[in-house]
């Protein structure tokens, strides 16, 4: 890497030449992360409307129970519904808010009957029934949008 | 190996552990020799093998020696009490904008922050108190941060080969042999497009479990086990707690030895519970031209709920401390009439600077059902 034929100019100008290139590497660092050009980002958000289903189709049996869930793409929308009691229903943005593991039944959403509770396995938060967060990693709540059963046929309004 | 070397080392990693140090199948694809030549673990990945050190230390831009670390640059091996005793570490952050976009207050589409994120300090050790015998172990802060579920916060297993070219049997807390073991573990071919950040097989995943291999040449190996579903019931929740589950794998490492070339292909599949996971590959590569990698696995995690990965991986070295790498994947979810696809090109540089040290910067470039991300990482990866 160098003429010179003193051992301890060898090392200092390796030396120098490594902490040189070590700045390169660190202004070749900032450079990148300064090229906010190439970097990209966008969204493709559900829209809003009404999402219907039947309790009686067979893609919907899990909600014959209470405490089963279901999981649903509406409009764009990954959902979750969850049957909390004979009567009453919620709908839940499926996607964990901390970093996004799907709790959809049999994978990271485990939901419990009693305490009326969804925990997300993947890092233990804790979701109330409206979404909100009762313990972290997570920090913001799940969106919650109403749901209405009648007569065995569900909407969800998102 | 000077305490006071072992010391600077250790120093040199900063606090959180996760993930541990996986297998590079360039290394095989260019060598032609099997990951076990370099790595304790016949499956590749961690710990290093004398002969994988001794690799990695003629492997950089500069020497310690040339910035001055003459006892650095000393160093013989990894090895303690005439080799009965090997020791390891690998460090791994990285620099990366961590999530996903968001729509800020203002109507626009945000990136998310970028972050510095420690992935793993793992310390690892095996002792061969015979030539028969290998005892090792390794943890990481999976103990302590729960970073993808499913991961083991240790591995321990000790391995018995009667001779170089007998079968071997291991058993301890172990990853069973499956697929390849990649370093890197953003890579979706383990994952669900559905839940990314939920792996079917974690990386530093490992359960109960026993496995015999055998090498009867150095083109072929064969690996059949057996585990307990302990780990992987959090990765896949649809296998029960300590469901019984089996593997099998076959590697093979073909050379044509007069045209250069090194291959690899192999094919594995583990069951446990309704968890059916199948996975191929086949690479080809040659010293100083490059390496070309496909990779694709299935996995059948219930009767309605299936994933299909592929990934094309090509590298080029342009020295011996700097690669130049890209890679293309797909991952597709199937959930009863629910389907998820997350598709990434990255592109990016596996540059030594020195000895047991890595730089990779990378442009990552994510499509999913939900948002696109392109971004630059850096990641750092310091092992020994
Ligand atoms: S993704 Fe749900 S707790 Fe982390």
């Amino acid at each position: 890497m160098n003429s010179s034929s003193s051992p301890t100019a060898v090392r200092a100008a390796t030396r120098r030449e490594f902490l040189c290139s070590l700045g390169a590497v660190g202004v070749a660092s900032a450079a990148l992360t300064a090229l906010p050009g190439c970097e990209v980002a966008q969204l493709r958000e559900g829209t809003s409307g009404e999402f219907q289903f039947d309790l009686a189709n067979p893609t919907f049996a899990n909600l014959a129970l209470v405490g089963g869930m279901q999981s649903a793409e509406a409009l764009g929308h990954k959902i979750l519904i969850i049957r909390v009691s004979n009567a009453e229903y919620v709908a839940l943005d499926r996607l964990c808010t901390h970093v996004f593991c799907d709790m959809g039944p049999d994978m990271a959403g485990h939901w419990d009957k009693a305490a009326e509770t969804l925990t997300c396995v993947c890092h233990d938060s804790v979701f109330a029934k409206d979404g909100h967060v009762l313990a972290g990693p997570a920090t913001e709540a799940l969106t919650s949008y109403p749901v209405v059963v009648t007569n065995g046929i569900g909407l969800v309004t998102l | 190996m000077s305490r006071l070397t072992f010391a600077v080392v250790a120093l040199l990693a900063p606090v959180v552990l996760t993930v541990p140090g996986h297998a590079l199948p360039r290394m095989t694809l260019t060598t032609g020799a099997p990951c076990a030549n370099c790595h304790v673990d016949p499956q590749g990945s961690g710990l290093r093998t004398d002969l994988g050190w001794y690799a990695m230390n003629q492997t950089g831009a500069w020497t310690w020696k040339q910035i001055g670390w003459d006892s650095l640059h000393n160093l013989e091996d990894n090895t303690l009490l005439d080799g009965k005793v090997s020791l390891g570490l690998d460090y791994r952050g990285q620099m990366a904008r961590l999530g996903r976009p968001t729509r800020g207050t203002d109507g626009k589409v945000k990136l998310p922050d970028r972050q510095v994120i420690p992935m793993q300090l793992t310390p690892e050790i095996a002792v061969m108190p015979t030539d028969t015998v290998t005892v090792t172990g390794s943890m990481n802060a999976s103990a302590f941060v729960k970073s993808y579920p499913g991961q083991s916060p240790w591995q321990a297993w000790a391995r018995w080969q009667p001779s170089p070219n007998a079968p071997y049997v291991r058993a301890g807390m172990m990853q069973p042999s499956v697929g390849i073991r990649h370093d890197d573990h953003t890579m979706l071919l383990r994952s669900d497009a559905a839940s990314p950040r939920q792996p079917m097989i974690p990386p530093d995943y490992a359960d109960p479990g026993a496995e015999v291999g055998w090498a009867p040449s150095h083109w072929l190996l064969v690996q059949v086990g057996a585990l307990l579903a302990r780990n992987l019931t959090e990765a896949v929740p649809t296998v029960a707690k300590d469901e019984p589950g089996a593997s099998g794998r076959l590697a093979l490492f073909p050379q044509w030895l007069e045209a250069g070339l090194n291959g690899m292909a192999g094919a594995s599949y583990l069951r446990a519970g309704d968890l059916q996971f199948t996975s191929g590959y086949v690479g080809v590569g040659k010293n100083y031209w490059g390496t070309l990698l496909f990779e694709a696995s299935h996995a059948k995690r219930s009767a309605k709920h299936s994933t299909l990965n592929m990934m094309l991986h090509a590298t080029v070295p342009v020295k011996d401390w700097l690669t130049v790498e890209a890679r293309a994947e797909r991952a597709t979810s199937e959930l009863g009439s629910q389907t998820a696809e997350t598709r990434a090109l990255v592109a990016g540089l596996q540059f030594e600077p020195l000895p047991f040290v890595e730089l990779r910067p990378e442009y990552r470039y994510l499509v999913t059902d939900d948002y696109t991300l392109g971004q630059y990482t850096l990641q750092l990866h310091l092992f020994f």
